[in-house]
């Protein structure tokens, strides 16, 4: 994972519990170095820019070939082989009802760790990984609406950005992943264009 | 870990201990119904107790100790002879057995103890009834130098034989040091054969320094003669112990006496050199009660096992699936390699090399599959017990026969079919096996009989439980199924016998007006087909009025790894778990006929309902035109059969079994994934679920008026 000058300066301030820099120098003090930042990875699907706690992150992929599973739910890819664990592949611009618009060489595969199973998220392209406070953190407007207010557990700001937060347990509810029996004919298409998809 | 350790290690063991009483109990149970004496089952049964008394205050299980302590005293009482066992005593010690696999399970938990005091007082009362001391049977020509080496419990056994009029030996034995184990094994069979061995005497007749004589009292009905004839030689010689001088005065002798103090004698280990060291630092029981555990209790395991926790094993088997998996490519790699034509010596040498460890791994996974092997004899005494209970609770008496016990299964399935059983067995015993009169009144014996059988067959393993009872009535079986609202008359009336016999499996299906004090609730039949079904077992019911009904549960060996078949439709490949196939067939697409919309073959005279796999899944073929020979796979749930439509079959191979994780489990159909080599992943279909849902078609949709007979395999 790309390392940047915020990850430094963790690194030395765990090792000094505080730093002077040169802007404290000239005010006369030392900062107190903050213990409580979230650190979050930053992608883009559909054209929007999300955040999603490293916490939650196993590890970040190409994306693989994967077994279609009949009778999943449009937005799963099927099945991937991640070192000999099978997990489930979730299209995530499908899943959020946008669409997707990243090419073959920008597109990633975000391996969650999810109740303990982990699941794989492909997204359009991985940015950053950045450290947010919590006070950037704002609850989901209320007002906000659009098909995937649901799926929508924080938003945060970082440098001048809106970053939307997923909420795993939602995005990952088992009791989607299952296509509803009645419209099955109908989604057998899209699922077919799926396939060729990936 | 290590904070766990002791109770993890405690409730197992133990209840391997109370397991081995209730075995014992049962054969005291038979012995005493036959009218013999069984006095071996009693002392092991004893002895079982006096270990997890040991045990138990090992691992400061309070509860368990004082019962464990209490049956100890009622069982010594009773291998002496001082109370009588019948049925009544043995009432109270099976009780005791339930008892203790309640205090382990609250001892597991951490719980509260439940109350044993009632228990208690019982166990008590026995030994309160001891027999005024009848007066000792007289041993004459017996030398008191021998009594005085005996404990209470072998003088016991002693008089005992002299009183049945048994002809007492002294059977005197020389091994060589080295070979002494081997050497009383062999003779220790010889001589059950003859009768019962009361005790084991060191003897000082030593004549050499390598070599351990042994004197053995053998109370037989057999003649010297015959007890000589058999015996004698390679260094064993046979007196008859009254007429016969008593063993020399020696060393020996006052050896001997340093374990033959107390009343309450420990029990003895079956090799006598090692036992009399070992009981002569024991030396009183009552010492465990102390704290302190007598040594053969702590330093010896009860048996040579090592426990594993099955996710381990179940990763080893993993790990083997996937060296499996590595050698498929390897070998793939290699072929190439060879259809090239380089190196062709050295490609050789290779596919060799790889044929040779290909042998090793499946050996290797054998190995695995063999460790979660149990037999099956450890649910079979479980339900001993529960029909000797359920018999005595509903007023009948049932004999029970059992074979087949040392069949073995993977530990998991027969974990699983612990409950099924149970209610097949309860569901005998309640519907099945009539009341004493309404059995004479048939001509039969009073006694209802149930047998539980095992064998293996093939890679599968059969479980029979046959009643000789009235038999599954299906008139009755019709009004229940109208009663309950289950099917309509005219439905009913055109379905056939064994279409009929299949409600029983129906959830809510129950022929009792009233539930019975057993079964009859309506839970149970159904239970158990969604037990053996997810455990992709297939259970046969065959029943004729008035004579009894035998079900037939046929199961996979193991679950971990299994064989599976390869089959490709539309495009996509999928595996089935081969043990729910029963057979595959080639048919041409003018053998389908179409009997009211749905389309069947006729298979071995029967007719066999079809469903696409790829229609079942809503698969698009690349190409519309149909084929015009496909393959159908005969797959089993239960008592269904249907025909499963694929476009190709690829082969079979051993695969393990992965998880597609909790969120794609609930998609109907699908049972999980494996790895076919070269990265490739595909699922592994649900059979159990597919035929359900074609069956649940046809029985609930149009097809349900066609007179179409459900295929019943052999």
């Amino acid at each position: 994972m790309a390392r940047e000058p915020d990850d430094l300066w963790q690194s030395l301030s765990r090792a000094g519990e505080t730093i002077a820099t040169e802007e404290d120098y000239e005010h006369g003090y030392s900062r107190e170095v903050r213990q409580d930042l979230r650190r979050c990875l930053t992608f883009r699907v559909g054209g929007e820019l999300y955040g999603l706690s490293i916490q939650d992150l196993a590890e970040i992929t190409k994306p693989m070939t994967t077994t279609p599973v009949p009778r999943a739910a449009d937005f799963v890819l099927g099945i991937g082989n991640v070192r000999g664990t099978v997990i489930p592949m979730v299209d995530l611009a499908r899943r959020l009802r946008l669409v997707a618009q990243g090419t073959a060489s920008s597109m990633r595969v975000l391996i969650v760790n999810h109740g303990s199973e982990l699941y794989g998220l492909v997204v359009d392209s991985v940015h950053d990984v950045v450290p947010i406070p919590p006070e950037a953190f704002e609850p989901p407007p209320g007002a906000l609406a659009g098909a995937r207010a649901g799926f929508i557990a924080a938003l945060a700001r970082h440098a001048g950005e809106i970053l939307i937060i997923l909420d795993l347990a939602i995005v990952l509810d088992g009791r989607d992943f299952v296509r509803p029996r009645s419209s099955g004919a109908a989604e057998a298409r899209v699922f077919g264009a799926e396939r060729g998809r990936t | 870990m290590s904070s766990t350790r002791p109770t993890t290690e405690f409730v197992p063991e133990a209840q391997e201990v109370v397991e081995e009483f209730s075995r014992r109990l049962l054969e005291l149970e038979a012995a005493e119904r036959a009218g013999v004496e069984e006095p071996e089952a009693l002392n092991a049964a004893f002895r079982a107790i006096h270990s997890l008394k040991g045990l138990a205050a090992l691992f400061a299980a309070g509860p368990i100790a004082t019962l464990s302590h209490s049956l100890e005293n009622a069982l010594d009482a009773l291998r002496l002879g001082k109370v009588p066992l019948n049925a009544a005593t043995l009432d109270v010690l099976f009780e005791a057995v339930e008892s203790f696999a309640a205090l382990l399970v609250a001892h597991e938990a951490d719980a509260e103890s439940p109350s044993i005091d009632p228990l208690l007082a019982r166990i008590d009362s026995l030994v309160g009834r001891v027999r005024p001391e009848r007066t000792a049977t007289e041993l004459p020509g017996v030398d008191e130098s021998i009594l005085g080496v005996l404990t209470e419990y072998e003088e016991h056994r002693l008089r005992e034989n002299f009183r049945l009029g048994r002809t007492l030996y002294r059977v005197h034995a020389s091994f060589d040091l080295l070979a002494i184990d081997v050497g009383i094994e062999g003779l220790k069979i010889r001589l059950k054969e003859f009768g019962e061995v009361i005790t084991y005497l060191p003897s000082a007749d030593s004549s050499a320094d390598d070599r351990i004589d042994l004197d053995i009292l053998l109370g037989s009905t057999a003649q010297l003669s015959e007890v000589s004839a058999a015996l004698v030689g390679d260094g064993v010689d046979v007196h008859p112990l009254i007429r016969d001088a008593p063993p020399r005065q020696g060393a020996g002798q006052t050896q001997a006496i340093s374990f033959g103090g107390g009343d309450d004698d420990p029990p003895r280990p079956t090799s006598p050199p090692r036992g009399v060291v070992a009981t002569a630092i024991a030396g009183d029981p009552e010492t465990v009660d102390d704290g302190e555990v007598a040594p053969d209790v702590s330093l010896r395991s009860i048996s040579r096992t090592v426990r594993v926790d099955l996710a381990r094993l179940d990763q080893l088997m993993n790990l083997i699936g996937e060296i499996g998996v590595a050698q498929a490519t390897l070998l793939d790699s290699v072929d190439r390699l060879r259809r090239r034509g380089s190196a062709p010596d050295l490609s050789r040498e290779l596919s060799a090399e790889l044929r040779t460890l290909s042998r090793k791994v499946s050996l290797l996974q054998q190995g695995v599959l063999d460790v979660r092997m149990v037999p099956l004899g450890q649910v079979f005494d479980k339900l001993a017990r529960v029909i000797r209970k359920l018999g005595r609770e509903a007023g009948k008496e049932i004999r029970l026969g059992i074979s087949g016990e040392e069949t073995e299964l993977d530990k998991l399935i027969v974990e699983e079919l612990s409950d099924p059983l149970m209610h097949m067995i309860r569901n005998c015993i309640d519907h099945g096996i009539e009341s004493k009169a309404e059995r004479l009144a048939s001509g039969k014996p009073a006694i209802g009989r149930v047998e539980l059988r095992a064998f293996q067959r093939g890679s599968r393993v059969v479980l029979e439980v046959e009643d000789d009872g009235r038999g599954i009535d299906l008139r009755q079986v019709r009004e229940s199924a109208v009663r309950r609202g289950l099917h309509r008359e005219e439905d009913l009336r055109e379905m056939t016998p064994q279409q009929v016999i299949e409600l029983v499996f129906m959830p809510g299906f129950t022929t009792r007006s009233t539930p019975g004090a057993l079964s009859g609730r309506g839970v149970g039949m159904d239970v158990v087909k969604t037990n053996i079904s997810r455990l992709s077992g297939i259970i046969d019911v065959n029943t004729t009025v008035g004579r009894g009904t035998t079900f037939s549960i046929t199961l996979p060996v193991t679950l971990a790894i299994i064989q599976a078949l390869v089959v490709q439709t539309a495009g996509q490949t999928f595996c089935i778990p081969l043990n729910s196939v029963l057979e595959s067939v080639m048919v041409g697409s003018t053998e389908i006929r179409t009997v009211d919309g749905a389309q069947v073959i006729t298979l071995h005279g029967k007719t066999l309902p079809l469903c696409h796999l790829a229609r079942l899944f809503d698969l698009r073929r690349s190409s519309t035109a149909e084929n015009a020979r496909i393959y159908v796979i005969v797959v089993g749930l239960a008592q269904h059969r249907v025909g499963l439509v694929v476009d190709d079959l690829l082969g079979q191979r051993d695969v393990v079994i992965k998880s597609i994780g909790s969120a794609l489990r609930s998609v109907p159909g699908i049972a999980g994934a494996t790895e076919l080599g070269g990265g490739r992943t595909v699922l592994l279909l649900d059979v159990a679920a597919l035929v359900e849902e074609a069956v649940g078609r046809e029985i609930s949709g149009p097809a349900a008026s066609a007179p179409l007979e459900v295929f019943h395999g052999a």
